[in-house]
């Protein structure tokens, strides 16, 4: 939630912009007007951290919305229609997994072009293949329960099952899931940033951040704690969240 | 068993066409013209054509698509644009460095995630247990690249101990075999210990404390052994992971492994390399996949006859 409120407020809470340059203040240790120091072109670490929030969630939301999305509906209709539909689609998908995540999303960079647009694509169609299998899974479990059976004997249309009695009971499992892929979306995009496959400069990016960091390490090791530390504490935050969203629904279902 | 086999491969067919159909779009998903976009400003027409020619895009996609994959069979996977060099021979040397870091990380990690696991799972619990949620957490979370600068940052800035990058003898080694290690000693503890508990909870290993069976004996005869078969199939898939971060570790510690040479491929857009690189991992990974599964029919039979 913090993380979320930073993000938020970003303008108002970082001291200085983001990419103003002062060319007097080159990497120059943590002090009163600079909290965190500043980088190599004399920018305020701390308001790069601060928007570099901003450029993460905004990742993990638009991530989390094309996966969802997509793999969503494929999951379900792979599931519902069964036979010929779901052998098509479960193909696509294992073809999909056949690569591991990250090399997935750099293979979608290297066709698009880098860039943090197409990042968010990238590393959205890399966590597909999860929702899809989930949902897929959730769907052949529901849909011999009997208030489907009754749902579609009472003359709804398989649209209106899907969407008024498998999705809603579907909600729980797939939230928990949704918030490990922020999580992972996080990483994944800060590591095309940190490859220079992902946002480019000047955009306040935790990964480009820490790219940049690798030249100064010996003269400027604050450079690297700061991003990094944010990084790993908002993907912490979401792996936090989903273990305990798990807990709590598990309870749910349980009762 | 013979059908076993035969049936795990006969899946393999449609996952690998849909594999080189992946690979193969990658250079027909450029936006605009890809011999264009290869070319880059200030080539003129012919310059254009001539790419066109030798990456045979003046062709249907189709005959395009079989006269490459075609080629691939053969194992000719074209040429550098930048250096004109043959691609395989490169890509082969690099994954050879690339297989160094994820073998020797995969050691790293079911070294130490073993031996944490079970410690966690027989100690549940503790303070030991405790930890161990706390640290893997931790662990999970953290970027590798991030692992990797911080390790670089210590034990190479400030202490001076080894070499921060490159590659030149063992000492070069250290540092990356570590970051690998450590990211993926997160995930191998995980599974040792939820592996480790289930086989604890299990009838036959409350007899054999019955009947007075010595501790050491009844965790390594009883509860190893059947632990271990989870721990392999996943350290195995796992693999693929450790591949995906040794991208990231390879940038972080200029490496010069398959990973870097992707990420350079890309940016020079020097297509034949970013395909055969591409392909190469997830053949790796396919092939993996398969003799895990094929491993673990042959330890535990019931699968067969699924």
């Amino acid at each position: 939630m913090l993380i979320v409120a930073v993000a938020v407020l970003a303008p108002w809470l970082a001291p200085h912009s983001p990419v103003a340059q002062n060319l007097r203040d080159v990497a120059k240790p943590p002090t009163d007007a600079h909290p965190l120091g500043t980088d190599q072109l004399g920018r305020d670490l701390l308001s790069r951290v601060i928007y570099g929030a901003r450029t993460s969630l905004v990742i993990g939301g638009v991530v989390l919305a094309i996966a969802f999305g997509v793999g969503t509906a494929v999951g379900f209709a792979a599931g519902w229609f069964g036979c010929w539909v779901d052998e098509g689609l479960m193909r696509a998908i294992d073809v999909l997994m056949a690569f591991p995540e990250i090399l997935l999303a750099i293979a979608v960079v290297a066709a698009l072009g880098p860039g943090l647009v197409n990042t968010m694509l990238a590393v959205g169609v890399s966590a597909t293949p999860r929702f899809a299998r989930l949902a897929r899974a959730i769907v052949l479990s529901l849909r011999d329960q009997m208030y489907v059976e009754a749902a579609r004997a009472s003359g709804a249309t398989e649209w209106r099952v899907l969407r008024r009695y498998i999705l809603p009971n579907s909600m729980a499992v797939l939230l928990v899931q949704a918030t490990l892929v922020i999580a992972i979306a996080i990483q994944a995009a800060a590591g095309l940033g940190f490859l220079g496959l992902g946002a480019q400069p000047p955009t306040a990016e935790w990964g480009v951040m820490l790219s940049d960091s690798r030249t100064y390490i010996s003269t400027a090791p604050w450079l690297l704690t700061a991003p990094g530390l944010a990084l790993m504490v908002t993907v912490m935050a979401f792996n936090f969240l989903g273990d305990g969203l798990q807990d709590v629904l598990a309870v749910q279902i349980a009762s | 068993m013979n059908r076993f086999l035969l049936r795990r491969l006969a899946t393999l067919v449609p996952v690998l066409l849909g594999v080189s159909v992946v690979v193969f779009l990658i250079l027909h998903l450029v936006p605009g013209d890809p011999a264009e976009v290869i070319a880059g400003t200030g080539t003129t027409g012919q310059g254009i054509q001539a790419i066109r020619h030798q990456l045979g895009l003046d062709q249907p996609l189709l005959v395009q698509y079989l006269q490459w994959t075609g080629r691939l069979i053969r194992g000719d996977f074209g040429q550098s644009l930048m250096t004109r060099e043959e691609v395989l021979p490169q890509l082969l040397y690099r994954f050879g460095n690339t297989l160094e870091l994820a073998v020797g990380g995969m050691a790293v990690a079911l070294c130490l995630g073993g031996a944490w696991g079970i410690v966690a799972a027989t100690h549940r619990n503790s303070v030991w247990d405790h930890a161990f949620t706390m640290l893997s957490l931790v662990g999970v979370s953290m970027p590798i690249f991030w692992l990797g600068l911080l390790l670089m940052l210590g034990f190479a800035v400030e202490l001076g101990w080894v070499p921060a990058t490159g590659m030149a003898g063992p000492s070069t080694f250290v540092l990356p075999v570590l970051t690998l290690g450590l990211n993926a000693t997160a995930l191998v503890s995980r599974i040792t210990r939820g592996s480790l508990i289930e086989v604890l909870q299990q009838a036959y290993v409350r007899t054999a404390w019955a009947k007075g069976v010595p501790p050491r004996s009844v965790l390594w005869r009883h509860v190893m052994k059947n632990a271990a078969v989870p721990i392999i199939t996943v350290g195995a898939l796992q693999f693929g992971y450790l591949l995906g971060g040794a991208v990231l570790t390879e940038t972080v510690f200029v490496w010069p492994g398959l990973g870097r040479l992707l990420v350079d491929a890309i940016m020079q857009r020097d297509y034949p390399i970013v395909q055969g690189g591409i392909l190469l991992i997830a053949l790796t990974l396919i092939a993996l996949n398969v003799i895990t599964d094929v491993m673990y029919a042959f330890v535990d039979p019931r699968i067969r006859y699924q």
